[in-house]
């Protein structure tokens, strides 16, 4: 491919804004992620893209509902079976949690670290756990916690 | 198989899936789908290689309604690419 001209850029430009303008505008419209996707930019680029057409065409996109993607879709080439076993770990850390909350050492704050999670990770992994990708390292720390052998835990987050 | 072969089955799957997709989706709602979108990416990547046999034409010519779909779909021909910077000129 040539250089392109300047005419050719703003050319491009433009037809670039009218395309994000219809995927912004159609029902229901393409989340963010998408968009970034299908037109190879950076999110910061198509931030401000967004903005200078919200701004043109008097419409609201950013910080609405339908410009984020759901949070119940499962990320590409992932099953239920990872749902499900995300769900289990986060059945786990959460005992681990009320447990230290009620008698043990361990309180709301020492079990995150304990596992290799930060606070917002641990959140994330007990409120929304499809949404956590957990590591092998911190599902062998959070079987250790509860005093479980690590093959036999993740065994049985598998099969139950 | 040779690679000739190979670019065969891959146009006639292209076809195929072109079909199956103009036949029961919309363009809005395929837009919403992350695998199909990179499957989309994927083709026009191929197209864009250097080292690639395919090329736009081969496609146009062989998997019309691939090349129909995937310009319903992302409001552009395969051929083409958005230069950097293009949207801040």
């Amino acid at each position: 491919m040539g250089q392109l001209t300047r005419e050719e850029i703003q050319l491009e430009a433009v037809r670039r804004k009218e395309r994000i303008l219809a995927y912004m505008t159609q029902d229901p419209p393409v989340p963010l992620n998408q968009i970034k996707l299908m037109e190879g930019m950076h999110d910061r680029a198509c931030r401000i893209l967004i903005q200078e057409i919200e701004q043109e065409h008097g419409i609201k996109y950013l910080g609405s509902p339908a410009s984020k993607t759901a949070k119940e879709a499962l990320p590409y080439g992932l099953t239920n079976a990872t749902a499900r076993l995300r769900g289990r770990l986060g059945d786990h850390l959460y005992q681990l949690r009320e447990r230290g909350n009620n008698h043990d050492t361990f309180g709301r704050n020492q079990v995150a670290p304990q596992i290799g999670l930060n606070a917002r990770q641990q959140l994330r992994a007990e409120q929304t756990p499809f949404n956590h990708d957990w590591s092998l390292s911190q599902i062998e720390r959070l079987a250790r916690s509860l005093g479980e052998e690590p093959r036999e835990f993740l065994l049985k987050c598998l099969t139950t | 198989m040779t690679k000739c072969g190979d670019q065969e089955v891959l146009l006639k799957l292209l076809e195929l899936t072109g079909q199956e997709w103009e036949a029961n989706e919309r363009p809005e709602d395929i837009r919403l789908s992350p695998a199909k979108i990179d499957a989309l990416l994927s083709v026009r990547a191929l197209v864009a290689s250097p080292t690639s046999t395919l090329t736009a034409e081969i496609l146009r010519k062989r998997s019309p309604t691939f090349c129909t779909v995937y310009r319903q779909v992302m409001l552009r021909d395969l051929e083409e690419f958005i230069p950097d910077g293009a949207a801040h000129s």
